[in-house]
């Protein structure tokens, strides 16, 4: 099998999975919020960031979605 | 995850630059690789390993030294790995370069584009990056030792297994990013405090700090008192087993049974010399009682006797008228010629003549036939003691043998050791009643702090909003608290009949690679631990041996890297996804027979989407192992190893030659001008 053919297989699986990530983000700010945490989390755990940058930038995620999640609750 | 090509330069035994090209298809997704003993098999997994994740396994010896010795010799410093894989519709290129002095080294990761040239600027995270395609907890797994001490060791303990299904759900960076936002909560409520006038807010939101606190020890301690009460039920129950073995009263008796056999013995064997001597005594008397009763059989009237009856009138000698009849001459002298007719009176006289001592000898047969049919035959008798000698040479046989085994269960049985088995038992049941009790305390606290922390929560909101100010820590607390839920329940659904799941996958590979209807089966230790045993086909624990048990940790194993393999698409992003990724095994048949290597290897290839193997020829055969995969192979390499030695001076115990599909290869080359390890492709008709 030559790259090509495997990079046709792979396709669809890579917009299989885009597509879920896409309607996981959609269901709420909090879920949207999730998400990007998990993001520098990794980036964390894996060695890429260093600690003093990152509870900040959890903060800051939760501070730019905070008023839509208390939106969304409030409706629910 | 797909790796298409490793290109490895002045790494471990390999000099220079060297690659492989694995294969990739999925009809033939497997590629093999030939080794010897120091041929370069461990060190090709550990480049690969360390490429990804500057990581090596604990069976490398010499791990700082990674650069290739004769290329230091050289004055070259710098040694390298770099993995072609395809991953999410591209190909990337992962590099890793380590320089020897300093010993640093250095990793990056390019797209490459169509026309095979970078297509973008190196990865900004390159370590991430590798990790979201496999992350490096479960490479473990994918990456397999089987000489290591680090995989085979324990599979099927009950930590290593809730361990290894932690990692395949990725739950280490949820729970970690879950400790973070508790963390963010607790300086949004201290900020909220500073907002409140009236202090209460403040003695809620201490009192709350300290029931947190105090909820996270009681769920940390539940959670080790949890696992040492599972532990010290085991001890307790192996202890109880051990005693099953060591009952003392059990022991007792059979001491006592044995002195009664030995009782019986003696009797036994006193009786059989006895018969013995009978029979010896009695032996002339039966044979000649036996001889008399034979003749006794004898019919008498069968006898011709009509000389006899005749003679009953006269009593004349008939061996004196055949004298007188052939000398021609009587008794007193007298001449009786032949035609005289005394000579023809006398010849007359010879028709009634008999023989005197035949009337004498009747007698004596019919005396001694009349005294012989009283003799009674000996038959019986004899039967009857050669029966009872039987009867106790058996019975003597019988009691030997249960005398032996008696005998070897009670010298095993050594009373020092029940004693110790017995204290032992004891110490154990105590210590795991105490925990028990623990366990239940501590679960009725967690149960209670929960409740208490609530109920401050809800003052605390309470508060919060009469507080315009707070208002907005308020709902910076609350989203935290939304996100956090969202982690919680990740975890919680993610991990819900994981282990059952994962057990189902073990037993189709297990069940199939056994062949003596042996299975695996969940055992219970309490509520929280369990651990995985063999059984058999009526589901009865089996103390199995080494190869069993590693066929039961590459079974672990292959249903985890196929869990993973079904997580891969799962929509669960809060978690680290599974992996699709390939199964690098060195060695994997250390302990395994032929025939179940053969149906294990076949299993793999055929279920996993990419798989490596690498053997020696100890555990590699044609006409075993590779019946189970050859028509998976796509590529298939022989690590050569070259040595300055000649071959008289090589003292290597394994073969220097390698043969594959009627060829033959070299697996040494002798006289070289230094020693090193070549990669040489064999060429296959695929």
């Amino acid at each position: 099998m030559d790259i090509h053919e495997l990079k046709q297989l792979l396709a669809q699986a890579n917009q299989d999975a885009e597509n879920a990530f896409e309607e996981y983000s959609k269901k709420s700010s909090a879920h949207r919020a999730a998400l990007k945490i998990m993001k520098i989390e990794k980036e964390l755990h894996y060695g890429d960031v260093t600690q003093s940058q990152h509870l900040k930038k959890i903060k800051d995620i939760i501070t730019f979605h905070a008023e839509e999640i208390i939106n969304e609750n409030n409706k629910a | 995850m797909k790796i298409i090509k490793l290109e490895i330069n002045n790494f471990r035994q390999f000099y220079g630059k060297q690659t492989i090209e694995f294969a990739t298809g999925d009809k033939h997704s497997v590629t093999l690789i030939h080794g010897e003993n120091n041929g370069g098999k461990t060190a090709l997994l550990n480049a690969l390993k360390w490429c990804l994740y500057e990581e090596t396994t604990e069976n490398l010896q010499d791990q700082n030294f990674l650069i290739n010795k004769h290329a230091l010799a050289k004055n070259v410093n710098a040694y390298s790995v770099k993995i072609l894989l395809s991953h999410d519709n591209k190909i990337f290129e992962v590099q890793r370069r380590g320089t020897h002095t300093p010993r640093k080294n250095q990793l990056k990761v390019f797209e490459i584009g169509e026309d095979g040239c970078y297509a973008s600027n190196e990865e900004k995270n390159p370590n991430t990056f590798i990790n979201s395609i496999l992350p490096k907890e479960m490479s473990d797994y994918f990456f397999y030792q089987g000489e290591g001490t680090g995989t085979l060791s324990s599979q099927n303990d009950f930590n290593h297994i809730k361990e290894a299904i932690s990692k395949v759900l990725g739950l280490t960076v949820a729970e970690k990013t879950l400790m973070h936002l508790t963390k963010i909560r607790n300086d949004y409520i201290k900020e909220l405090t500073s907002y409140d006038t009236t202090n209460e807010s403040e003695k809620q939101s201490a009192l709350k700090e300290k029931l947190q606190a105090n909820l996270e020890l009681t769920k940390k301690n539940l959670k080790l008192r949890t696992e040492e009460q599972a532990i010290a039920e085991s001890e307790y129950q192996s202890s109880e087993r051990a005693l099953a073995r060591f009952d003392k009263s059990i022991l007792e008796e059979k001491i006592h049974t044995r002195s009664k056999l030995n009782s019986a013995l003696k009797v036994a064997e006193r009786s059989l010399i006895e018969k013995k001597q009978a029979k010896l005594k009695n032996l002339p008397i039966w044979l000649s009682d036996s001889f008399c009763s034979r003749l006794a059989q004898f019919e008498l009237d069968k006898i011709n006797i009509d000389e006899l009856k005749n003679s009953h009138k006269y009593t004349v000698d008939k061996r004196l008228i055949s004298e007188i009849l052939k000398n021609h001459e009587c008794i007193c002298g007298t001449a009786v010629p032949e035609e005289s007719n005394a000579f023809k009176l006398i010849s007359d006289l010879q028709q009634a003549a008999v023989d005197v001592n035949l009337k004498r000898r009747w007698s004596a047969v019919t005396s001694l036939h009349s005294k012989l049919v009283k003799v009674s035959p000996p038959r019986d008798i004899m039967l009857s003691v050669l029966d009872e000698i039987e009867k106790y040479q058996d019975e003597i046989h019988g009691l030997n043998k249960d005398i032996e085994e008696l005998t070897h269960t009670i010298v095993e049985s050594d009373v020092e050791d029940i004693k110790k088995v017995e204290k032992q038992r004891a110490q154990s049941k105590a210590k795991n009643e105490d925990l028990l009790r623990q366990v239940t305390n501590l679960e009725s606290e967690v149960r209670r702090l929960t409740i208490d922390l609530k109920v401050t929560d809800e003052k605390l909101l309470k508060l919060g909003l009469s507080q315009p100010k707070a208002k907005l820590y308020q709902a910076l607390i609350t989203s935290t608290e939304k996100i956090s839920d969202l982690y919680k329940e990740a975890i919680e659904s993610a991990s819900t009949g994981v282990d059952l799941k994962i057990l189902a996958k073990m037993r189709e590979l297990f069940e199939r690679v056994a062949f003596n209807g042996y299975s695996i089966k969940k055992e219970q230790g309490n509520k929280e631990s369990y651990t995985w045993v063999i059984v058999d086909k009526d589901g009865k624990k089996v103390a199995a041996g080494n190869g069993y048990q590693a066929m039961l940790a590459i079974s672990f194993i292959i249903a985890l890297i196929q869990f993973s393999k079904d997580r891969a698409n799962a929509k669960q992003h809060l978690l680290t996804p599974g992996a699709i990724a390939p199964f690098i095994a060195d060695s994997i048949l250390a302990f395994i027979g032929p025939d179940n290597g053969r149906e294990l290897v076949k299993y793999i290839s055929e279920s996993v989407e990419q798989s490596i193997f690498m053997f020696s020829q100890a555990q590699w055969t044609e006409s075993h192992t590779d019946k189970g995969f050859r028509h998976k192979i796509g590529k298939e390499y022989n690590l050569v190893q070259h040595t300055i030695l000649t071959e008289d001076q090589f003292k290597g115990t394994y073969p220097t030659k390698l043969s594959v599909l009627g060829k033959e290869y070299d697996v040494v080359k002798f006289g070289s001008e230094f020693d090193k390890v070549t990669i040489e492709e064999v060429v296959l008709n695929v």
